[in-house]
C-alpha cells in the first residue's frame, strides 16, 4: 500500500501539473480538496481520469468519487480494494 | 473624447523574449522550448501562482504579457468592472484543440482530458486574466487571419467612450505548434484622471499600426 501511495503521489502531480510540490509536500492522509492541495472540480474530473487510465478501476457515483478522492490513501485504498476481487 | 484616450503600456512576447515598452525586460536561450521559456518568465516575475502551470500555452502566453503591464491595472478610483479585454488572434485554440484530439484518437486508449478541454476556446486565456487581476469589465475574443487595427480601435474606442470602462488591454495572442506572438497595450481613458499617466502615444490608429 505504501508503495501505491507513493506512486500515486506522482502520478497526480504529474496530471495536475502540481509544478512546486513534490511527493513529500502530500500528506497521504490529508483531503485533496478544500485545505489540502486547493484542488478544483476539474481536477477531480482528472483524477478519475487517471484512476481508469492507469489502473482500469471506474468510479461508477458521485458519491463514490468523494470517498475515493478524499485523499491519497483513499485512492490507493480503492485501487486496492478492486485488485483483491 | 478620443483626445483623452492613450495607451500607457505596451508588452511583446515573442522569439523568446519579453519586451515592454521598446526594451527587452526579460530573455532566455532561442533553443528553449516556449514552455521552458514561460516557466523562467513566471519565475522571474516571481508570480506565485500555481494555476499558472495548469493553463494551455495560449493562456500562459496572454497571462505572462498580462502580468508586466500589471501596474497599468492598480489604478485609485477605477474598479474591476471599469477594467475590460479584447483580444484578437488567427490560431484561435487550435493548438489546444489538437492536443485535446489527441487523447481521444484511439478507440482503445480513449481518454478525454477534462484539464485540456476546458482551454479549448479562445477566450479562456481573457477568463484567466480576469480571474488572476479581478477584471469584471467588458470582454471579446475575435478570430481574424491578421490583427484587424481599425476594428479593434472601433471597438476600443467605443466601450471607452460609450460603455463607461476607463482601461481596456487588447491585442493580439496567438499560439499553434510552439509558434507564438503576443503584443498586449493597456489603453487608458484620461478625462477626469487624477492619475499620473504614463503616455507612451495617443490611442490612435497609426500608434496601433506602429506597435502591430
Amino acid at each position: 500500500m505504501d508503495e501505491l501511495i507513493e506512486k500515486l503521489k506522482i502520478e497526480i502531480i504529474e496530471a495536475l501539473s502540481l509544478e512546486e510540490i513534490t511527493p513529500a509536500d502530500i500528506d497521504a492522509d490529508a483531503p485533496l480538496f478544500l485545505d489540502g492541495l486547493g484542488l478544483d472540480s476539474i481536477d477531480a474530473l482528472e483524477l478519475i481520469v487517471l484512476i481508469e487510465k492507469k489502473y482500469g478501476y471506474k468510479i461508477q457515483t458521485a458519491e463514490e468519487g468523494k470517498t475515493v478522492l478524499y485523499s491519497v490513501k483513499s485512492m490507493a485504498e480503492f485501487i486496492t480494494n478492486r485488485q483483491k476481487l | 473624447m478620443r483626445e483623452n484616450i492613450i495607451i500607457t503600456k505596451y508588452c511583446k512576447v515573442a522569439n523568446n523574449e519579453i519586451i515592454v515598452n521598446g526594451e527587452v525586460v526579460f530573455s532566455s536561450e532561442s533553443n528553449l522550448t516556449f514552455s521552458e521559456f514561460v516557466k523562467e518568465a513566471y519565475k522571474f516575475k516571481a508570480m506565485a501562482y500555481p494555476k499558472f502551470y495548469k493553463m494551455d500555452n495560449l493562456s500562459k502566453l496572454g497571462t505572462i504579457a498580462t502580468e508586466f503591464l500589471s501596474d497599468e491595472l492598480n489604478c485609485e478610483n477605477v474598479n474591476g468592472d471599469e477594467i475590460g479585454i479584447i483580444l484578437m488572434n488567427s490560431a484561435s485554440s487550435l493548438d489546444t484543440d489538437k492536443n485535446f484530439q489527441n487523447t481521444i484518437n484511439d478507440k482503445d486508449n480513449y481518454f478525454p482530458s477534462p484539464a485540456v478541454f476546458v482551454y479549448t476556446l479562445p477566450n479562456i486565456v481573457i477568463g484567466e486574466i480576469c480571474i488572476k487581476h479581478k477584471i469584471f469589465g467588458d470582454t471579446a475574443f475575435f478570430v481574424s487571419e491578421k490583427f484587424d487595427v481599425g476594428f479593434i480601435y472601433d471597438m476600443v474606442g467605443d466601450l471607452i467612450l460609450n460603455q463607461g470602462l476607463k482601461i481596456v488591454i487588447t491585442g493580439w495572442v496567438d499560439f499553434i505548434d510552439n509558434e507564438y506572438t503576443a503584443i498586449l497595450c493597456v489603453v487608458k481613458n484620461i478625462e477626469n484622471s487624477n492619475n499620473n499617466n504614463n503616455e507612451i502615444t495617443k490611442f490612435t490608429i497609426e500608434s496601433l499600426k506602429r506597435l502591430f
